[in-house]
């Protein structure tokens, strides 16, 4: 009684008086009972404590076997960085760009010589102190020259014979005029022309070295060297020259130049503001007049040279060249010139000899031209005579008085030079050594910033060292036949050079590419054996292979690194250590997988649908060999998707539930509709041209976008999240972290996203009186805020998010639960009541994957802001589309079909497309670097505009884990092992794409469409290869981790 | 009796010979098919249909052997008196006809919209298109299934057993697939106008598909 006395009074009083009421029979049993439920506790705590380290144990075991899964992409992501780096080395032409200008008191030939200045000539004395330099896109040389067929009739093609003016006053007078076959480098597109024509040098496919995000010339030119010595320029024409020379003009006149359609406005402008520029009065307010005419090569691009505009075209050119010899002085030079030719369809770019050849016609009062023996009339076409239209670099600087371009390779044209009396060849001697001089100084420093050795003599400055040391000698001899010989050698030396540079900047690494394409397609295969080729889990078996593909590659590397002290092989020793390393890893993974063998499987397709993913991507691989499949990429994938959202749909009747059934073709419909209507929005390239029309944009002529794309963005804004949400309510997964997800972050995002085009759009348009700064910090802060939202807040919270999913508690009997309850939860987190009670878990039929489609949402977001009204709306489409897709392949089981990640990678190729993007290097949208400021932060602009070009691409990349988890019942084991299987189908498809590219580009390599068609396609190939492979490690299968840990803590891991 | 012979060598010859004739027809107007897309398709459409009715109400009446699922309107048929089956058979086949260009065509010209086909212009052509894939695949299968849902399920799920027919319908459509794929090519060929490719894919189609349905008589596509 004492003990229970103590009791009472250690508890309070209320409590003692109520225990007091059931006499002290009834508290010894409580005490008893007391001591039971501490028991019971210190043993469920121990079962607690022994459950929990078991959880340790098993977590721990995940984030190993996860963390060698990344390491194992991480593997395949470096094999195909190396195969691709490897090929791009040897395949994609560079020429380093020296920024040395040539100095006008600094003769190439020294001091000792012509001593000269800005008033009467630098280099050499000046002939002319006015200029009007005429480029006719696309003259060809036989416009220009009479055609006539074997019996002497003349030509009735409407492209020959009209434009005679030049060949007549060449042949009447030839003392004013000559006229030659003016052979352009390819590729012959005008800008590239442009730069040549004023350069003086070689065109590559990319200028390293050069801004690549400008088109501005930082070479040293004619028209910086004109502006340095104060000459005024006037300009009319086709507006690539004030892209080129942005600044550069004192009067510009520039039009618009890609509008193929329009033969005229371009003409006319050039005719208006010529000739009262021309008059008396006028002529003090420019020295050098620059027109070009568009008309005969959008003619050519149009209709074909064969037509009556073409013939049309020429006269008026004709009726030009008349009124300009009467209207030009006595001291003023006229060049006429086409930039290049055009094939017989009146198209250009490539190397075929009808697009090469140019004509070039110079005319001067003056009368100071001649011609060297053997050519006193115009040659028939340049096989009898020509001359390169870099020669035109040298021959104008030094008719001007200017000093001749730093990066010159050209020479002076001899009829400029030679008198005309065809017998001045001192004169044309010393110019020429002028020249080569020029360029003997610029291949010294070609060398020194290539770090060549520079104390073997290379056999063209031996040339040029004995060219000048006879130039001493016979300059004494002051005869015309020792000039003549002296002007061989420096001319021989030109060319010499001229060839060893065109070998050197033309001359494809094969060896390089070869390693690459062994690289590259080895990949391809060990991918496809990993991803389609070995049964079972593959969870536990990559993190095997993972370890020994990283040691095959680090003993690779350093064997090919040693490999480079044998000199066996020229290539140098990081290629020759990456291709080791690279070969090592690839063959430890061959060697592994035979030790697997009874795990092998045949990769070729039984069924329907792995028929298709295989057709799709071999279809897609082999149409990049035609130039036409390639032009028309857009349009051919709309029509694979379509075809697998028809196949689904019929496949879907085949389900036996009639829900899975309604809902397998509902979605196919859904998939259909969307892909044909994203397929709207376009932004046509060239070739496709005239077949094809631009609606990215309010009109074919801007970059601005139409109100219409506004109200959809609007409308996307309002109606999208809604969509989303009926993905979730369906499995009741409509809770926890989808809420915040949706219900906020995507509504708000959305609309702060149409809000940002709104006034984007009205800062274009001028739509309001708001002061433009306001505008646009007010527009920035908005595409900060939903950036941060996306990619911080949104990425942030993946990792700590719950899963999706809601507890509620059910009175009644238990056998009423539907599919989405628990039947045998585990203890340790859902208690099932003894009474009648039960626990619903709401959304746990789709607890893996509506959890990881979290992370494609808030990505979506982030994304569709980057990209143009149209685009924004091409973005909601495409994640619908994935919705869809998730749904079509859930109801028909398919996912372990390799069509998921085949579709899901060409809904990302397809939106490449329907958001403003083609495979050219024109398409890119640089503007989109400054949708969140107004400066260039790199590394932040770069990642911008690469979010904006491949946006698409990216979001699917990040929805592939999502395809394989999808509806998947939580407690399936091996699903680690599904999500792998996908993610290397998915790097699969695009390693095989990009693979097709490069052995295309490697084979067309002497193709006339390679610069246009197959080298673009190529670098597009392989960098959404690199960025899919880096965004599905970085983010696809790194994302899983958080998942799969995240449900785990509360239903526990499966392995 | 030998009437009977007489009418079932008919049979057969109708059997093997009408795809030869379709294809014929079809490589004979090729010039102005090429010339004129939609009045040719215009023309040669009853042409088609005629090939189809009379090959419908005298094969697939007469050789249900090879029709796996026809087995109870076999023995119907085989117990009523074939004359007056002539002339009930081609009234089904007209009737046939009916319901498969009146489903067949603005569903196949929907999903040949779908597909990539402009949507504003060249309507007729694709229409006719549709008109005739239509005929070719759709009239022999309303003529052998009627309108059973059950087996119409299975015939647009790939699940009927393969028979000439049903091999004739799945041929035409991946012809017509298949029939895209020169279109894009820059050859600048007359013959790449719209739909002429498709139309030749779809006869060509048809007539491989017959021979293919044969060859693998009872086999069931599989999709995963």
């Amino acid at each position: 009684m004492e003990s229970i006395d103590d009791i009472f009074a250690q508890v309070p009083r209320r409590t003692a008086e109520k225990w007091s009421k059931n006499g002290p029979g009834e508290l010894e049993a409580l005490a008893r009972a007391t001591a039971a439920a501490k028991e019971e506790n210190e043993d469920r705590l121990f079962a607690a404590q022994k459950s929990k380290a078991l959880m340790d144990q098993k977590k721990r075991e995940f984030k190993i076997s996860h963390g060698l899964v990344v390491l194992f992409f991480l593997w395949i992501a470096y094999t195909q960085f190396v195969g691709v780096y490897l090929f791009t080395r040897g395949f994609l032409l560079t020429r380093t760009v020296l920024e040395e200008k040539s100095e006008c008191n600094v003769s190439p030939l020294g001091v000792e010589t012509y001593l000269g200045e800005v008033g009467t000539g630098c280099w050499h004395p000046k002939t002319f102190d006015k200029a009007v330099i005429v480029l006719i896109d696309a003259l060809r040389y036989d416009f220009t020259v009479p055609q006539v067929d074997a019996n002497g009739v003349p030509s009735k093609e409407h492209y020959h014979n009209n434009f005679k003016t030049p060949y007549e006053i060449a042949i009447n007078n030839p003392e004013n005029a000559f006229l030659l076959p003016f052979i352009a480098d390819p590729p012959t597109t005008t800008l590239q022309r442009l730069k040549g024509l004023t350069t003086g040098t070689l065109p590559t496919f990319m200028d390293a070295g050069s801004n690549f995000a400008g088109t501005a010339i930082d070479e040293d030119n004619l028209i910086d060297q004109l502006n340095r010595t104060g000459k005024k320029i006037a300009f009319m024409g086709d507006d690539t020259w004030t892209a080129l020379f942005p600044g550069y003009f004192d009067i510009e006149h520039p039009y618009e130049s890609l509008n193929v359609w329009d033969l005229h406005t371009v003409d006319e402008g050039v005719l208006t503001h010529m000739f009262p520029l021309l008059h008396p009065e006028n002529s003090s307010s420019w020295d050098i007049m620059i027109g070009h005419f568009l008309g005969v090569d959008h003619a050519g691009h149009l209709y074909g040279p064969d037509h009556r505009a073409m013939a049309a075209k020429q006269k008026q050119m004709d009726v030009f060249v008349q009124d300009l010899v009467n209207a030009v002085d006595d001291d003023t030079l006229v060049v006429i010139m086409g930039d290049h030719g055009m094939d017989p369809k009146g198209d250009h770019g490539g190397e075929s000899q009808l697009e090469l050849e140019a004509a070039l016609w110079m005319y001067s009062k003056k009368g100071i031209f001649g011609r060297i023996p053997g050519f006193e009339v115009p040659p028939k076409n340049a096989e009898e005579r020509y001359v390169g239209q870099i020669d035109l670099v040298p021959t104008l600087a030094l008719l001007l008085g200017l000093p001749i371009p730093y990066n010159n390779l050209g020479g002076p044209i001899p009829e400029a030079f030679i008198g005309k009396d065809g017998d001045r060849w001192d004169n044309l001697a010393n110019v020429a050594r002028l020249s080569s001089s020029q360029i003997e100084k610029y291949q010294k420093s070609y060398a020194a910033a290539r770090k060549d050795n520079l104390d073997v003599e290379t056999r063209t400055t031996k040339l040029w060292r004995e060219a000048e040391e006879k130039f001493k000698v016979d300059s004494a001899q002051t005869t015309q036949d020792a000039w003549r010989a002296t002007y061989e050698t420096f001319l021989n030396h030109q060319k010499e050079t001229l060839h060893v540079c065109k070998d050197l900047w033309a001359r494809f690494d094969l060896t390089s590419m070869l390693l690459g394409i062994i690289t590259l397609v080895s990949s391809v295969v060990s991918v496809l054996i990993f991803g389609r080729g070995i049964s079972g889990d593959l969870k536990e078996l990559t993190g095997w292979l993972a370890g020994r593909c990283f040691a095959g590659t680090a003993i690779g590397g350093i064997a090919g690194y040693a490999f480079h002290f044998s000199d066996v092989s020229e290539q140098g020793q990081l290629k020759l250590a990456l291709f080791g390393s690279a070969a090592g890893g690839l063959l430890a993974f061959f060697a592994s997988t035979t030790a697997v063998y009874r795990r092998l499987q045949h990769i070729f397709p039984t069924s329907v649908f792995s028929v298709m993913a295989l057709l799709f991507t071999v279809l897609q691989g082999v149409m990049f060999a035609a130039n036409s499949f390639t032009i028309w990429e857009d349009r051919i994938l709309t029509f694979f998707l379509t075809s697998f959202g028809a196949v689904a749909f019929c496949y879907s009747f085949r389900q036996e539930d009639p829900a899975m059934r309604t809902l397998g073709a509902s979605q196919s419909i859904i998939f259909m509709v969307l892909t044909r209507i994203a397929s709207f929005s376009r932004l046509c390239r060239e070739e496709q041209m005239p077949y094809c029309e631009s609606t990215y944009y309010a009109s074919a002529t801007s970059s601005v976008s139409s109100p219409f794309s506004l109200i959809l963005l609007y409308v996307v804004a309002f109606a999208f999240p809604p969509i989303v949400r009926s993905y979730y309510t369906g499995t009741k997964s409509y809770e926890g972290p989808a809420q915040l997800y949706i219900g906020f972050a995507l509504q708000i995002g959305l609309f702060f996203n149409a809000l940002y085009w709104t006034l984007d759009s009205a800062d274009n348009g001028e739509w309001i009186d708001i002061p433009t700064a306001a505008l646009k910090s007010a527009k920035h802060t908005i595409a900060q805020v939903v950036l941060a939202l996306a990619f911080v807040a949104g990425n942030v919270f993946f990792a700590w998010a719950q899963p999706c999913l809601n507890i509620e508690i059910e009175e009644g009997t238990p056998a009423a639960e539907d599919e989405n309850s628990v039947a045998g939860a585990p203890s340790s987190t859902v208690t099932k009541q003894p009474t009648a009670r039960s626990m619903i878990v709401l959304g746990y039929a789709n607890l893996h994957g509506s959890r990881s489609l979290l992370l494609p949402l808030t990505w979506y977001l982030g994304l569709a802001i980057l990209q143009k009204p149209l685009g924004g709306a091409s973005m909601a489409a495409l994640l619908w589309q994935i919705l869809a897709l998730l749904e079509i392949i859930d109801s028909n089981a398919l996912s372990d079909s390799p069509i998921g990640p085949v579709i899901l990678a060409m809904l990302g190729s397809s939106h490449f497309f329907s958001t403003g993007h083609q495979a050219t290097l024109s398409s890119i949208q640089w503007e989109s670097a400054f949708i969140p400021t107004d400066a260039i932060r790199q590394p932040w602009s770069g990642l911008i505009l690469i979010g904006n070009e491949w946006g698409p691409q990216i979001l699917a990349t990040i929805a592939v884990p999502t395809l394989a988890l999808w509806k998947q019942p939580a407690k399936e084991t091996g699903l680690m092992g599904k999500v792998v299987r996908v993610c290397a189908t998915y790097v699969a498809y695009h390693a095989t794409i990009a693979t097709c590219t490069v052995l295309w580009a490697a084979h067309l390599r002497r193709h006339l469409m390679l610069y246009r068609v197959f080298s673009p396609r190529f670098m597009l190939g392989a960098l959404v290869l690199l960025i899919s492979d880096v965004v599905m490690v970085l983010v696809g299968v790194m994302s899983v981790r958080w998942n799969f840990l995240s449900v785990g803590e509360v239903f526990g891991l499966v392995n | 009796m030998a009437n009977m012979i007489d009418r079932s060598a008919i049979a057969e010859t109708i059997r093997h010979t009408h795809p030869i004739i379709l294809l014929g027809t079809l490589y004979a107007t090729f010039t102005s098919l090429v010339a004129d897309p939609p009045t040719l398709l215009l023309q040669l459409l009853p042409v088609t249909i005629g090939v189809q009715v009379i090959h419908a109400s005298t094969c697939l009446g007469s050789s249900k052997a090879a029709v796996a699922s026809g087995s109870k309107k076999k023995t119907k048929s085989a117990s009523k008196g074939r004359s007056e089956d002539v002339g009930a058979n081609v009234l089904t086949a007209f009737l046939s006809l009916f319901l498969a260009l009146a489903v067949g065509v603005p569903s196949i010209f929907v999903v040949i919209v779908l597909l990539g086909a402009p949507i504003t212009a060249d309507l007729s052509h694709t229409a006719l298109c549709a008109a005739h894939l239509s005929v070719l695949a759709g009239l022999p299968l309303v003529y052998s299934h009627h309108v059973q849902g059950s087996k119409w399920r299975d015939i647009v799920s790939l699940n009927l057993p393969m028979d000439e027919v049903y091999g004739g319908a799945l041929g035409a459509c991946l012809g017509a697939w298949f029939g895209a794929i020169p279109i894009p090519l820059d050859w600048d060929r007359d013959w790449q106008r719209w739909p002429v490719t498709i139309i030749v894919g779809i006869y060509a189609g048809y007539a491989v598909g017959r021979l293919g349905g044969l060859a693998l008589v009872g086999k069931v596509a599989r999709f995963n």
